[in-house]
């Protein structure tokens, strides 16, 4: 796999009363065929990226490399290797679909024949073949998305730019554009977007970029995110607390806190608060909950250890909660979501 | 060097520039942003009903013009009847022309790249293989091309002056030079307007803001320079050659005022014509029997509006061009 687009000491510069660096000395690399999500909060300097790298904005130092050509100095070449679609629909209203593909097909120097063939094929890949002679100020806003990513393929892009394909969309129209990222993807297009939508970048980022302040403050793989900003792992576990008449603890789930403390590898234990226990329904106990659900008890486990020493820490567990009359209802390693990590790696600066 | 080297030279030059000039003929004939544009000028009913409105009025006025005449006279039998009512029909045809091109190319062209910008595509089309130059190229040809179309079609109202007499073939063709060179030199004015201004609004409003100064300011300086020349020379009791030389400033001057304005060169050529059967070259009737040469208003007006329309349009390119900072 050969480096589809490199960002080098990447540093932009606004005057605004006072010079602002909106990106500052971004180095980043990303690989072909890889869904590169471009992740930070607003002012973060992803919008001003992307617009270097799709050769609309001057950097002040520094230079991104698309399919190895110079956004600086070679913009036409870099040109014919994105396809770039802004965080805004930009469509000619008057247009007919598929005239709007037309003339853009026409302005990457197509031949009409072949403007032709793949004008079907992309209205087909994007679903809007039956909106074909229809006036794009009649498609939904959903429908004008495909449209504009339709647009973005129309030359054969190597490289997909995207600037937040998915902001104000339905979760139907979110979906649809999800799956068509993946589909192309498997095409062989790599990806690079932007995005808010923390789900949209777990569903489907082979790599991900998290940037703040200008700066890129975490990137990697999903997996090697989680490593880097959470570097133990989170085991939840349920217990079930029965209610015997002979049991002398008051508190046994106490003595069994107590006790996975002292266990090596274990760095903290909690009750499972309510955030990070979402998908999984694990709820510590409140006052007003039912008798019945008092019973259960949740707690998060904070380890450090790899698979046999979890597999020991679960063993060790069981008999310890029956020597204290209770009993495991569930055992599992927590994911840690993106959100978190986002949460973890960024401060709320924004330049 | 020989002489056929030389030859041989001049030939590889010719054919390179006839190849070069067809190749950019063929990549106009193709620019996508034509194509687009003339289909939004086009498609609905719009176009039809601009063009049938603008054919009433021009029907209307010119049947006005022949009403007239033919209650005063009898067109048909009397020559110079004919011949007037042939004047005054091709006048009146030609000066409506000259005002739907006034009116209409700041209202084609100054939104041609704001719009863009209001639209959000100009980003898009910045992104892709176009370059500036067809984009500039494309919105101006587009724009002119429409003003084409609606002088064409006032055609058939011209060629009934044509018929009537009065009017030479050489003030068809000149009006036709001179209101095409005026379409172009305003379009290009509302081009580089709309690659200043970001807002369509406000280059619409400095499009007829400087159409009108055009139009109108070179008459006013004209009267002006008229008045001062009248004035000046009685006060200072010039000698013959202050006098000679102030007339001369004068008519530089004036022949300026009247060359950058196509309204006054059209009437200053037209007059030329008329008073002294001259379509290209004149003199000017001085003191002491001094004759001051004067080349026909209509040629220094095409040269004037085509050599501004050059760099307007080179400008046009250039900002259109500008990586944003």
């Amino acid at each position: 796999m050969s480096e589809m687009i490199v960002i080098r000491d990447l540093t932009k510069q606004y005057y605004q009363k006072r010079w602002v660096k909106a990106v500052d000395g971004l180095n980043l690399t990303v690989q072909e065929g890889d869904i590169f999500g471009f992740v930070g909060p607003n002012g973060a300097g992803k919008t001003s990226t992307i617009r270097i790298m799709c050769t609309l904005l001057q950097a002040t130092r520094g230079d991104i490399f698309v399919a190895g050509h110079s956004a600086q100095r070679e913009p036409r070449s870099v040109r014919r290797s994105i396809g770039y679609m802004p965080d805004f629909f930009g469509v000619y209203n008057d247009m007919l679909v598929w005239e709007y593909l037309d003339f853009f097909g026409a302005c990457y120097d197509l031949a009409p024949q072949t403007r032709k063939g793949l004008i079907t094929d992309l209205l087909e890949l994007v679903d809007l073949s039956h909106r074909r002679n229809d006036r794009v100020e009649g498609l939904s806003r959903g429908m004008k998305q495909r449209l504009s990513l339709a647009r973005t393929l129309i030359h054969d892009p190597q490289v997909l730019v995207l600037d937040e394909p998915a902001s104000g969309l339905d979760p139907r129209a979110r979906v649809e554009i999800r799956r068509l990222l993946v589909e192309l993807a498997r095409m062989g297009k790599t990806i690079f977007f932007s995005t808010h939508i923390l789900a949209d970048v777990a569903e489907i980022c082979t790599k991900v970029g998290i940037i703040e302040g200008g700066r890129l403050v975490a990137s990697g793989t999903p997996a090697e995110l989680q490593q880097l900003v959470l570097p133990h792992r989170q085991i939840q576990v349920e217990i079930l607390q029965q209610r015997l008449p002979d049991n002398p603890e008051p508190e046994p789930q106490q003595a069994l806190i107590a006790w996975l403390k002292n266990i090596p590898g274990v760095l903290d234990v909690e009750h499972a608060a309510e955030n990070t226990a979402g998908e999984n329904g694990l709820v510590a106990p409140q006052e007003n909950d039912s008798e019945d659900r008092k019973q259960r008890v949740r707690l998060q486990i904070n380890f450090n250890g790899d698979d046999s020493a979890v597999s020991g820490l679960l063993k060790a567990l069981v008999e310890q909660a029956d020597l204290n009359g209770m009993g495991i209802l569930q055992f599992h390693e927590g994911s840690r979501n993106i959100e978190e990590i986002f949460m973890r790696a960024t401060k709320g600066i924004v330049t | 060097m020989t002489a056929s080297h030389t030859t041989a030279k001049i030939s590889a030059r010719l054919a390179d520039f006839t190849k070069s000039f067809r190749a950019h003929f063929a990549a106009e004939i193709q620019n996508p942003v034509v194509l687009k544009e003339m289909r939004a000028a086009m498609r609905g009913i719009r176009p039809t009903v601009l063009l049938t409105i603008y054919l009433i009025i021009m029907g209307s006025v010119v049947g006005l013009v022949y009403a007239s005449f033919a209650l005063a006279d009898d067109v048909t039998t009397s020559s110079n009847t004919s011949q007037t009512l042939g004047k005054a029909i091709f006048f009146t045809v030609v000066s409506l022309e000259m005002m739907m091109v006034c009116l209409l190319a700041p209202a084609l062209s100054a939104g041609s790249i704001s719009a863009e910008r209001e639209r959000q595509t100009f980003d898009l089309i910045r992104t892709t293989l176009l370059t500036a130059r067809s984009l500039v190229a494309g919105k101006l040809n587009s724009s002119i091309l429409f003003l084409f179309m609606m002088l064409l079609i006032g055609f058939p109202l011209q060629s009934i002056a044509y018929y009537l007499g009065g009017v030479t073939i050489e003030e068809v063709l000149v009006s036709f030079l001179m209101l095409g060179i005026s379409a172009i030199i305003f379009c290009t004015i509302g081009i580089i307007i709309s690659s200043l201004v970001k807002t369509t609004l406000a280059a619409t409003v400095v499009s007829y803001i400087i159409t009108v100064l055009v139009l109108f300011g070179a008459p006013f300086l004209l009267l002006l320079v008229a008045m001062v020349g009248n004035v000046i020379p009685s006060s200072l009791n010039p000698t013959p050659f202050q006098e000679i030389l102030l007339q001369v400033i004068g008519f530089v001057i004036g022949y300026i005022i009247i060359a950058i304005n196509p309204l006054s060169a059209a009437v200053a050529s037209e007059i030329m014509l008329i008073e002294q059967q001259q379509l290209f070259y004149t003199t000017l009737d001085m003191s002491y029997g001094w004759k001051f040469p004067v080349i026909s208003p209509w040629i220094s007006y095409t040269i004037f509006a085509i050599l501004v329309s050059l760099a307007l349009i080179r400008l046009a390119i250039y900002m259109v061009r500008q990586v944003e900072k």
